[in-house]
């Protein structure tokens, strides 16, 4: 399990991560998500014991990470911009990691590098971005690591290797004990792949919970009340949030359990109520908007 | 996997990776050893041509041998100047991932301790300069064993060499590696590191320079011996380890001193390099790993590094403003504030990565501004008094003084040994009793009252129209501090000085050039002497002496004489002859040295002696008149150039020039006397194609040579 116990991290005046507390826990695939500059990338660093951190403690099994070769063998960094040594190939890459991860399987690598269609004897220099991308994560699942941290890796791939690199990481954690931690933008893919997320903000966890558990807390209600002094008492009984008024048409989001929401109904006349599961992105929203990054809005003030 | 392994394992892969790194370096040495080593050879080998399998074969196949040996052990800077540059570009190129985001990924996330790739990476590369080092030697030892010079001492002075070029590479390399840490791209690390590096020779050339432009009073000697400043770079160890081949190739020092001065010069890199690597570490365990692409990395380094580089590169801009404008201190003044603004541009502009903010750090600019104008004014201003302060006497041990081109060429101490140049003799004689201190400060003070400006030198070179002449003076306080000034005195001040110095024997003991027991000691040591008596006439007449016995008894009675003579015999009066005594050292046949002794006509002993050897000159300059040829006059014209005449001795002129001339066969004995008027020189063409110069006594001028120059010179209008 890897924990991040109030760690703070700053760059001169500006602070990365402020106070941040989270744990990922074994044998899942975890979503980091947040906005630009939310701490994502430097967390992912921090994990991997890249760089130290001004206060708190990061801990991987128990042990702390920076400067420890025993933790930090049990993890690989996929970098959203990987490097290769200038002129290499694949193999010579492969061959360099395996100096230093006793558990890397060059034959897996070598046959995923045939699956993906990889020459392995080809200068790393002119493959694409995205093939630069494959490449990174492939090594990364060679070096039969316990922990894969992908920092954007996802995002430079194209939607059928997307799908086959997914089903690559379900299949090594069938195989093993495999965690997964992906920082993205890109929701949609998140949200059917992860097991949890954790959402950062300005340096800040806004919200760290099992996707499950985090939908289930959360509803976009659509309804028009019979009485128009209802909305009140409403209010009065959930956390409503994003309360819009359409005619006679209410819409908002709340966090509460569906046993809540029926127990604040009650007594409540309805003309019509609908209520949904949010998805990842409008949880993203929703969150980081109640945290002030209502980026709509300062669009349309600005306008 | 252990952290030992995996240290293994990185250096394993990193010597597989850097394998161009052991090519440069192994190209670098091969290259310029086999440069250096085969043109020595190449002169042995054009020596040797024609020399018989004698006594001259062996001393030049010792000199090579010698030299050689200074190559293979670095000793004559080569190979330390290589290292000292591999060391710069080995540091650069092995931290060139430091500041990339993506390398610092990658290095950062392996498994492998910080302090491990640290170590590990210094250790390859430092095995990149040391198998280069190996090769080197390896083909040196076999190109001198191909042309038969190989001696079993070139293998202790490989590895010699091994050793110092290993400690000039590490200590180059951990300076460096400071600049790499502090700064946050390769361009500022590179100029960084060349900064570090020739930082300290820059401030002492700045230093030198200063003193040398604004102070009158410099002892250049000092300035040259003092090679090494303060011994914190790699280059004033790599200078100080060359210039034990100095002593050596001067003689004057022996080889244990020679084997001292090396093992300070690597003593020196030693601890140089445990520091930087020390301060390397430290800072690089400090420094952040994401450092968000800052230039420079900690907060505090930028206005410090900003203001070392302000005061050194304005100081030096403003030296070269005083030089274009002959040292003036107004244009030094507006070099140094125009350097200033040039390096704010720029340096802030680097440190902060757009020349945009070529304008911030206004506060660091100030601090170095008033820096740099304090050190000029410190030196413009003279605010130490270097030229116009005199040491009081009270707080003197010693004084030591020699008066520049005033016969004190070469000396032959009591104990025997030859002391050949100022310097030396400046430190050899000591004048510990109050008049003789006295004698000298208030000579100083009689100078320093009769210029305004209060200070002593009254010209910063000798110069002929001025009659100025040097004096070398070496202060010993009691506290234990030495200092040196070369004043430039007028002749009446050098008469005060030199009137004071005769009439106290004492003092003329100190400043006895020569002695019986020095000659004794010389032969006592091996030394071998020729002693030529040479006439100071129109046709110099010499004669030699032969044997010892014959040589120390002239020798005796000049000692005598010049400890009888009155101090203003050497004043005022024109010089006899000359005896040369030549010394030679033991079982060599060149040249060694000569210390000449003047003949006086008071010298009563003397002048008896050569009588009774018939060895006096007979003949006057006017009855030689008839083997002069002609007679030329050279005259310094008002224009700053010269103008000479030729007169043929049958003319009237002629014959004037000839009897008020006096002959000059040795120039730095007579130059000493001070009656001779410098505005003329006479040079006496004899028929036997020979030639001799001479001079006017002051007031001695014939009314018809200045009548001629003059009117030639038109200094009447």
């Amino acid at each position: 399990m890897i924990q991040l116990l109030s760690v703070t991290k700053k760059f001169g005046e500006q602070t990365a991560l402020d106070h941040v507390s989270l744990s990922v826990f074994d044998h899942q695939i975890c979503g980091l998500l947040g906005t630009n500059g939310a701490g994502k990338s430097t967390a992912m660093r921090l994990i991997c014991g890249i760089d130290t951190w001004d206060s708190g403690k990061i801990v991987v099994d128990g042990e702390e990470v920076y400067d420890n070769v025993n933790a930090k063998k049990k993890m690989f960094f996929c970098s959203d911009s990987p490097f290769y040594f200038p002129h290499s190939n694949s193999l010579e890459m492969a061959g360099y990691l395996e100096q230093f991860y006793e558990g890397f399987r060059m034959d897996l690598f070598l046959k995923w590098m045939d699956v993906f269609q990889l020459d392995v004897k080809r200068k790393i220099g002119t493959y694409s971005k995205g093939k630069k991308k494959q490449l990174s994560l492939l090594l990364g699942l060679a070096s039969q690591t316990k922990y894969l941290l992908c920092d954007e890796t996802f995002d430079g791939l194209d939607p059928a290797m997307r799908q086959a690199i997914k089903t690559l990481i379900i299949g090594e954690m069938a195989e093993r004990d495999l965690t997964v931690i992906i920082s993205s933008h890109n929701l949609r893919e998140l949200e059917d792949f992860c097991d949890s997320v954790i959402l950062m903000h300005q340096g800040d966890v806004l919200l760290a919970k099992s996707l499950d558990e985090a939908k289930a807390n959360c509803f976009r209600v659509q309804c028009v009340l019979k009485k128009e002094e209802d909305m009140e008492v409403l209010k009065s009984r959930l956390s409503v949030q994003n309360l819009k008024r359409h005619d006679t048409m209410y819409t908002f989001t709340a966090e509460c359990t569906k046993e809540q929401m029926n127990q604040a109904m009650e007594g409540i006349e309805t003309a019509y109520f609908e209520l949904k599961s949010l998805s990842l992105e409008e949880l993203f929203i929703m969150e980081t908007e109640v945290a002030g990054y209502d980026i709509k809005n300062v669009l349309l003030e600005t306008m | 996997m252990t952290s030992k392994t995996s240290f293994w394992k990185q250096c394993k892969t990193e010597i597989k990776r850097q394998g161009y790194m052991f090519g440069i370096c192994a190209i670098a040495y091969l290259m310029i050893m086999i440069f250096v080593i085969n043109g020595m050879l190449s002169d042995y080998r054009e020596a040797i041509v024609g020399e018989d399998a004698g006594e001259y074969l062996k001393v030049y196949v010792a000199q090579y041998q010698k030299g050689l040996l200074w190559t293979v052990s670095g000793w004559d800077g080569f190979l330390l100047l290589i290292s000292l540059g591999l060391g710069f570009i080995c540091a650069i190129q092995a931290y060139g991932w430091i500041n990339k985001a993506n390398q610092i990924d990658f290095y950062g996330a392996l498994p492998v301790k910080k302090s491990h790739r640290f170590w590990g990476l210094n250790l390859v590369q430092f095995l990149a300069c040391i198998s280069g080092l190996f090769i080197t030697q390896i083909v040196a030892n076999i190109m001198i064993a191909a042309s038969g010079l190989w001696t079993g001492k070139m293998i202790p002075m490989s590895l010699l060499g091994i050793l110092l070029g290993g400690l000039t590479f590490l200590a180059s390399y951990g300076l460096t590696l400071i600049a790499v840490m502090l700064t946050g791209n390769s361009l500022l690390a590179t100029l960084g590191g060349a900064f570090l590096l020739l930082v300290e020779s820059i401030v002492y050339t700045l230093k030198n320079s200063y003193v040398e432009m604004f102070y009158n009073s410099v002892y250049y000697m000092q300035i040259q011996s003092r090679r090494i400043p303060f011994g914190i770079t790699p280059l004033s160890g790599v200078l100080k380890i060359t210039s034990a081949k100095n002593y050596w190739g001067g003689g004057a020092e022996s080889l244990s001193d020679q084997k001292g001065v090396v093992a300070l010069g690597a003593g020196m890199l030693l601890v140089q390099m445990i520091v930087f690597f020390a301060v390397a570490y430290f800072i690089y365990k400090k420094r952040p790993a994401l450092n968000g692409e800052k230039q420079m990395i900690f907060a505090w380094s930028k206005p410090v590094i900003k203001v070392a580089i302000l005061v050194v590169g304005a100081l030096s801009v403003g030296i070269f403003g005083a030089v274009f404008q002959n040292n003036h201190p107004q244009a030094g003044g507006f070099g140094l504030i125009a350097g200033l603004l040039v390096i704010q541009v720029v340096v802030q502009s680097l440190m902060d990565g757009n020349i945009r903010f070529c304008f911030r750090g206004w506060k660091s600019f100030l601090v170095g501004a008033a820096i740099s104008l304090l050190v000029f004014g410190f030196y413009a201003g003279d605010w130490s008094g270097f030229d116009s302060k005199i040491p009081e006497q009270k707080n003197l041990s010693y004084v030591s003084w020699l008066i520049r081109d005033g016969g004190d060429n070469s000396v032959l101490a009591d104990d025997g040994q030859v002391i050949s140049n100022e310097h030396d003799i400046l430190e050899s004689r000591k004048f510990e009793d109050a008049d003789s201190m006295d004698a000298l400060l208030s000579t100083l003070k009689r100078a320093r009252k009769s210029h305004a400006d209060g200070k002593i030198s009254v010209g910063s070179q000798e110069s002929s129209n001025e009659n100025v002449r040097a004096i070398h003076v070496k202060y010993q306080t009691k506290d234990g501090k030495t200092e040196y000034r070369s004043y430039y005195l007028e002749d009446k001040d050098i008469q005060y000085l030199k009137e004071r110095v005769a009439s106290n024997t004492q003092n003329r003991k100190a400043q006895k050039p020569f002695s019986v027991t020095g000659l004794k000691n010389w032969w006592k040591n091996g030394g071998k002497t020729t002693l030529i008596y040479q006439n100071q006439t129109l046709l110099g007449d010499s004669y030699t002496a032969t044997g010892q016995e014959d040589v120390e008894k002239l020798i005796h009675l000049a000692e005598q004489s010049y400890l009888n003579r009155q101090g203003e015999t050497e004043i005022n009066q024109p010089v006899v002859g000359i005896f040369e005594l030549q010394l030679r050292g033991a079982g060599e046949s060149s040249y060694m040295d000569t210390i000449n002794i003047p003949v006086y006509a008071a010298d009563k002993e003397m002048i008896k002696e050569l009588t009774r050897r018939s060895w006096l000159a007979k003949e006057d300059v006017a009855d030689a008149s008839e083997e002069v040829a002609m007679v030329e006059v050279n005259a310094d014209s008002i224009d700053g150039g010269s103008i000479s005449k030729t007169w043929s001795p049958d003319t009237k002129i002629g014959q004037l020039v000839l009897k008020s001339i006096v002959i000059d066969r040795n120039f730095p004995i007579n130059s000493e006397n001070l009656f001779r008027d410098n505005q003329y020189q006479v040079t006496v063409y004899l028929k036997d194609g020979s030639s001799c110069d001479g001079y006017f006594p002051t007031g001695k001028i014939p009314q018809e040579v200045t009548d001629y120059f003059d009117k030639a010179d038109n200094r009447e209008n």
